[in-house]
């Protein structure tokens, strides 16, 4: 089986820019005993995918994303965005030193590097089930023994996970990892797995941060990571029903070229788009930033196949709603690996929107942005996004601003400061930015913002541009980049998120940040912590609050333990407040020991049962959301 | 915190002009998430509260009153509630106080630095001021101490009595008083109108809360049972997340005398309280010709209420209602009922004891008085077991200690006075001659007696506390003085019990109360293990017969009560009221003393008789039922005859025989 991945693909430029190429192939890709049934529907084909087959080859072994981008600090000792692939690629950010000294107590002087590139052998030797192997071998299905393709499936990216990236070794990683063409590849692999009592943790983007990906370390099968990387088709494109099915291996930003270059889009923009899958995102319950418009993961599934142990789990038919019994679609989303793999998915598509415009509006201070966004959502007209960011998130923006660029001259700067500051006496030390994205007919769009602006008015909120508003949302996917660069001068940093009753939003933001400082204070954290939240996502009763936190760890011993405690103390805290144990990232490992507060033990019993009767051999034994008990031999 | 440090405040004020004092710049910390408001837009904010709006929603369809009814309603309530605190009205009153203040004490000590530190914590959350209660002075003491330490003023909890008061009502409430009427029992708007207005309080920490835990003031020196109403309310703002944590400072204010020590006695025996008015207070003003000694204001150490309920309460749980509709858990109501008495507890620990109140306790076991050498010797005694058990004495280590008695006496000449023979004797009235008395004028020379008698009382009160826990141990031990450990401590349980409601217990603690005391008393060498038995030691006699003096009263007290219910009111089938029982039984003790078959007065207060009908009810002894909205109260004869039996066993009581035959059959009342 051929690589897919190239340079060029994976310079392509995502979401705003389409620079995608047109696959070639013309002939749908035979779906089995699909073909009949697609005869009306738009033909579809192969996708060369951004991410290379052996994911080492573009991304980070040790860090997030693409190999060629990240954070460095120049030679005049300024921070610099390597790399090609964004926006604020090849630009210097002359504030953004400083302010990380500010805000973490840190020295950008004081260096931590990581260990250099993996040797082979510090990989642990893999658990070899002789059988499965020679069975599998007979199946022509690519797999790989590799220890650095092993070591590649044995995480995902948590800090903790990071940090043994960077300086330690993982004790268990996959025995082997094999890639799946098709369906059937999947259920041949499934059922041999299950013969010879094989462990499987299937594999998407790999961007889980909720340690779903780690292998037990008490596990003493051979584990499989089944990677569907290479399961990445649209298999069929429905313009009367506006479905679409694809393999459950299909990158999201893959998904979103081709889908585009035929004039559609799935409107599912997680943020973490340009790695995540198809399946990663059913099996998690993964939620878009445009879900006002488009709806989160759970409102655009339509049919979902999925192999277990037990057999294949799928609907007969794709209706829009039934009344069936439970929904079956909601025992796989958020399975997160635990009963099968996800192969195929039909989700919704909607045609491009014809105008796509970004805004921003200032507020005097958080409560006030709260209460504004609050409204719009009982007004039920907010645009397909609107996130608030606190004022450390503001500021933060500010120090991502790069030297030079029109897109990037801020509002804040010269007259304009001079006039939300003096004039409009917002205190700079208070104010926070709310960021929108608008999406529709033209008429409908500008009739939105005008409305939107107007609530925005009753909370004395100033609009602020189509410029910040943007590059807000392209600061997103670069943030992530910044944790590696923190990581590089003694600064760990996280990210976590919840959803929470509306009159709760503040109380609990509040209480979540005196929370984090105290917690890093008692623990002998040095400094005090940088944190800080944005409400990301609005719905009629509640919201999303994800917040980002980062200390500085010099002096520590054991900086991940001390940050997992204090990220534990920060869960504790948001489930008294009110919040949830997540929103979308999931539940995986790291937050394990708070899901039966949160579902009740009947709950947890239930997904047992469940779980014993679809994978009694635990064959899907990530061991993420609930452990089983062995089953008595 | 060890041992606390104090300066005296008044020191630097006396050579300093009180208008000046009240012109210093005053500049105090304010929490950090604190939005400022007028105290207007607090009842504005209160108006417009959810919980009051629901309220007054769920009445409009409950009832026949209409929504603006209600809410006019509501704004009356919040009107008479509301606090108008001000700078202004500070300053008047920083004025006022520090002259009055100046002439009434001598010294006010205050352990400063322990309130700095306080200011410090009062940025990062809201904070409770709980003083202890036992006179009116507590009321404006802690706002004085505020202003002197540039700590931010309280905004102060006070009864709706005080509002009638024409001009100090206004000043009261411009210091940051706001009133909460006494009982609102099932008025669910007046309910919603106070617990919003206090939680929104706190949410914004506007101001520091001070408020009494004790419900009112100790008549009596000693800790009332804390109520637990004012303090959940004022707690809930944490267990539903919108506060972070909330800061509680247990308080204890100790008095070398009480302005109102008079009428307190007066008060206990049951003549009648003059309804709080300005012109009594004008009239109060001979008071103020006196000298009344020291106060010692100890701020003791503050409690987190987010520590304490750290592993004990799972606050999401309120994540499931809305917010406005209060709900305790049962584990937060224990949580509340615990936190208020490690507040009592605490505000105990710190309480400074004055030497008067050793003099009193020795003094009112040698009711014919004593020489002042034999006093002295025996305070000195008494001061060594107290310092034991770890009290705070005012005691200065260099000075003569028969100086130190002879100012005590000195500073409480209305009570006792030192005669030329060096005898020290009560101040009673000059008994009149027998033959001649109608029992109407007996009675009246009693109650004088007793009052004189009772502001004695009310000094050894004040030093309870520290006994009662190895006062109990040893009075559980049979006259012969041994007993095996499990039988000991099954009686000491009992006196527990049945005086849960004169002192105060951590509940549930009993037996780390038992094991603190005996381990205390073996260490002390007051105790002693006996083959499988625990006894006294011939040098821990003394201790024991002090202390079962000291305590045996409350004993008689309640044995009384016993004997009252036992002949007079258990022909009216229908139940009495408190005030029946508390009246029938005063005058049985009357009676008894009057005929010389008992000797302590401490029978005839109607606190302590009160007190034991509470404790009979919750031990079962008595009912408890409503009728018409009244509490009555109903004898079972088994039970009381039983518990008379047990209480027999421990202090020496009359004969009954002989006391049958003087005892009236039927109240008089």
């Amino acid at each position: 089986m051929a690589d897919h991945g190239n340079k060029k693909d994976a310079k392509s430029r995502r979401f705003e820019t389409i620079l995608g190429h047109v696959s070639s192939n013309d002939g749908p890709k035979s779906a089995n005993d699909k073909d009949k049934v697609q005869l009306k529907m738009k033909k579809c084909g192969e996708v060369k995918s951004v991410i290379s087959k052996h994911r080492q080859e573009v991304l980070k072994w040790n860090g997030w994303g693409y190999k060629d981008s990240k954070f460095i600090i120049n030679k005049k000792g300024l921070a610099e965005f390597v790399g090609e692939r964004y926006r604020l690629s090849g630009m210097v950010l002359p504030s953004l030193v400083t302010w990380m000294e500010k805000n973490t107590g840190g020295d950008i002087q004081h260096i931590s590097p990581a260990q250099p590139e993996r040797k082979p052998e510090d990989v642990p030797e893999p658990v070899t089930n002789e059988d499965f192997l020679k069975d599998v071998s007979e199946l022509d299905i690519s797999c790989s023994q590799d220890p650095l393709d092993r070591e590649f499936h044995a995480h995902g990216h948590t800090l903790h996970e990071i940090f043994i990236l960077r300086e330690g070794r993982f004790k268990r990683v996959p025995d082997i990892v094999i890639w799946p063409g098709s369906h059937d590849d999947v259920v041949k692999v499934v059922r041999l797995a299950t013969k010879h009592n094989v462990c499987i943790i299937p594999y998407g983007g790999g961007t889980t941060v909720s340690g779903a990906l780690l292998c037990p370390e008490e596990e003493t099968r051979m584990i499989v990571s089944l990677d569907m990387s290479q399961m990445n088709n649209i298999l069929w494109l429905d313009e009367k029903n506006l479905t679409m099915c694809a393999e459950g291996g299909i990158i999201g930003q893959d998904l979103e070229r081709e889908l585009n270059l035929k004039g559609f889009t799935t409107g599912h923009e997680p943020d973490s788009i340009e790695f995540s899958s198809l399946g990663g995102w059913v099996a998690t319950r993964s939620s878009g930033m445009k879900k006002n418009i488009y709806g989160n993961i759970e409102d655009l599934v339509v049919h979902v196949r999925m192999v277990t142990p037990r057999g294949v789990i799928e609907k007969n038919c794709q209706v829009p709603r039934m009344s069936t019994g439970p929904d079956i679609h909601h025992v796989i989303m958020g399975s997160e690996g635990t009963l099968g793999v996800v192969t195929e998915v039909t989700m919704k598509i909607r045609p491009l929107p014809e105008m796509k415009k970004y805004g921003s509006v200032i507020f005097r201070n958080f409560e006030d942005g709260v209460a504004c966004l609050r409204e719009i959502a009982r007004q039920r007209c907010a645009p397909s996004s609107i996130r608030l960011m606190d004022n450390m998130q503001f500021q933060f923006g500010q120090a991502l601003k790069p030297q030079a660029g029109s897109i990037f001259t801020s509002f804040v700067d010269g007259l304009k400061k001079m006039y939300i500051t003096k004039w409009k006496g917002f205190d700079p030390n208070e104010l926070c930015v709310a960021t929108l994205l608008f999406e529709g007919a033209k008429e409908e769009v500008l009739a939105q913002e005008k409305r939107v602006y107007e609530i925005a008015s009753q909370f004395r909120g100033l609009p602020a541009g189509e410029e910040n508003g943007q590059r807000g949302y392209m600061l997103t996917f670069v943030i992530a980049y910044l944790r590696d660069l923190g990581l590089e001068h003694y600064i760990v940093s996280e990210s976590f998120e919840t959803s929470v009753p509306w009159d709760r939003v503040l109380d609990l933001c509040r209480n979540v940040k005196e929370r984090l400082t105290r917690e890093c204070h008692e623990k002998g954290v040095q400094f005090p912590p940088m944190n800080t939240c944005r409400v990301t996502q609005t719905y009629d009763s509640g919201a999303c609050v994800y917040f980002y936190f980062a200390f500085n760890y010099r002096g520590l011993s054991d900086p991940v333990h001390v940050y997992e405690e204090v990220e534990n103390a920060a869960r504790d805290e948001i489930l008294a407040c009110g919040g949830s144990l997540s929103h979308h990232h999931g539940v995986g490992k790291l937050r394990k020991k708070w899901l039966s507060q949160t579902v009740s033990d009947v709950g947890i019993g239930m997904m047992k049962a469940v779980k014993q009767y679809t994978d009694p051999q635990n064959i899907f034994g990530s061991n993420n959301l609930i452990t089983l008990e062995k089953a008595k031999l | 915190m060890s041992r606390p440090e104090y300066e005296d405040i008044l020191e630097g004020k006396r050579q300093y002009s009180d208008l000046g004092f009240s012109m210093e710049a005053y500049d105090p910390p304010r929490y950090k998430h604190c939005k400022p408001r007028a105290p207007e837009k607090v009842k504005e904010d209160v108006l417009n509260s959810t919980r009051v709006l629901s309220v007054i929603e769920q009445l409009a369809t409950e009832t026949d009153q209409s929504e603006d009814d209600l809410l006019s309603q509501a704004r009356a309530m919040v009107e008479e509630m509301g606090h108008n605190l001000r700078m202004r009205s500070i300053r008047f009153f920083a004025y006022f106080l520090n002259k009055i203040f100046k002439a009434l004490y001598k010294r006010i000590y205050v352990n400063g630095d322990d309130l700095e530190k306080l200011a410090k914590m009062s940025k990062d959350q809201p904070v409770l001021l709980l003083p202890s209660h036992r006179s009116y002075i507590d009321f404006l003491m802690l706002s004085y101490v505020a202003y002197c330490y540039d700590f931010p003023l309280p905004v102060i909890a006070a009864g709706a009595d005080f509002m009638g008061m024409k001009f100090v009502g206004t000043l009261l409430r411009n210091c940051g008083a706001f009133f909460m009427r006494r009982s609102f029992g099932s008025d669910r708007l007046y309910w919603a109108v106070f617990t919003e207005y206090v939680q929104t309080l706190i949410r914004n920490g506007d101001s520091p809360m001070e408020f009494f835990v004790e419900g009112t003031r100790s008549r009596t020196s000693k800790s009332l049972s804390p109520k637990f109403g004012l303090l959940s309310a004022a707690i809930e703002p944490f267990l539903t997340g919108s506060v972070y944590d909330i800061t509680v400072v247990p308080i204890s204010i100790s008095y070398d005398r009480r302005l109102e020590e008079t009428l307190y006695a007066r008060e206990l025996l049951g003549i009648p309280k003059p309804k709080e008015s300005t012109s009594g207070l004008v009239k109060a003003r001979s008071v103020l010709q006196e000298n009344y000694g020291n106060i010692h204001v100890c701020f003791g150490e503050p409690l987190s209420v987010r520590k304490l309920a750290e592993g004990r309460i799972d606050r999401s749980i309120h994540g499931l209602h809305p917010r406005h509709m209060s709900m305790f858990t049962s584990e937060e109501h224990t949580f509340v009922q615990h936190l208020a008495h490690q507040v009592i507890l605490a505000q105990q620990k710190y309480m400074v004891i004055s030497p008067w109140s050793l003099v009193a306790a020795v003094l009112s076991q040698h009711p014919q008085g004593l020489l002042l050498k034999k006093l002295v010797h025996e305070v000195v005694w008494l001061k060594k077991q107290a310092v034991g058990l770890g009290a705070f004495v005012n005691w200065p280590a260099k000075a003569d200690p028969s100086n130190i008695v002879k100012s005590a006496l000195e500073l409480h000449h209305h009570v006792v006075t030192l005669g030329a023979n060096g005898r020290v004797v009560l101040n009673l009235p000059t008994p009149t001659r027998p033959k001649m008395e109608t029992e109407m004028a007996r009675k009246h020379r009693l109650m004088e007696e007793a009052e004189v008698r009772l502001m004695v009382v009310t000094g050894t009160n004040q030093l309870l506390h520290v006994f009662v826990r190895v006062a109990l141990v040893l009075m559980a031990l049979s006259k012969d003085g041994s007993q095996t450990r499990d039988e000991l401590f099954r009686i000491f349980g009992f006196l527990r019990r049945l005086l849960e409601k004169d002192f105060i217990f951590m509940p549930g603690q009993d037996k780390q109360d038992f094991d603190t005391a005996v381990q205390y008393l073996s260490r002390a060498h007051v105790l002693e293990e006996r083959g499988g038995c625990v006894g006294v030691t011939d040098s821990g006699k003394k201790l024991q017969s002090f202390l079962h003096e000291m305590f045996s009263p409350f004993l008689l007290g309640y044995w009384t009560m016993c004997q009252y219910l036992l002949t007079a009111s258990s022909d009216d089938p229908r139940g009495s009221t408190t005030q029946q029982l508390t009246r029938g039984a005063q005058d049985m003790a009357a009676t008894l003393l009057t005929n010389g078959l008992v000797k302590r007065f401490e029978i005839l207060s109607l606190d302590m008789l009160g007190n034991s009908i509470t404790s009979f009810v919750s031990m079962g002894a008595v009912k408890r039922f409503k009728s018409n909205g009244h509490a009555l109260f109903l004898p079972v004869q088994g039970e009381i005859f039983s518990l008379s039996k047990q209480i027999e066993t421990i202090i020496a009581v009359p004969d009954l025989k002989t006391a049958v035959q003087v005892i009236p059959v039927k109240s008089r009342l």
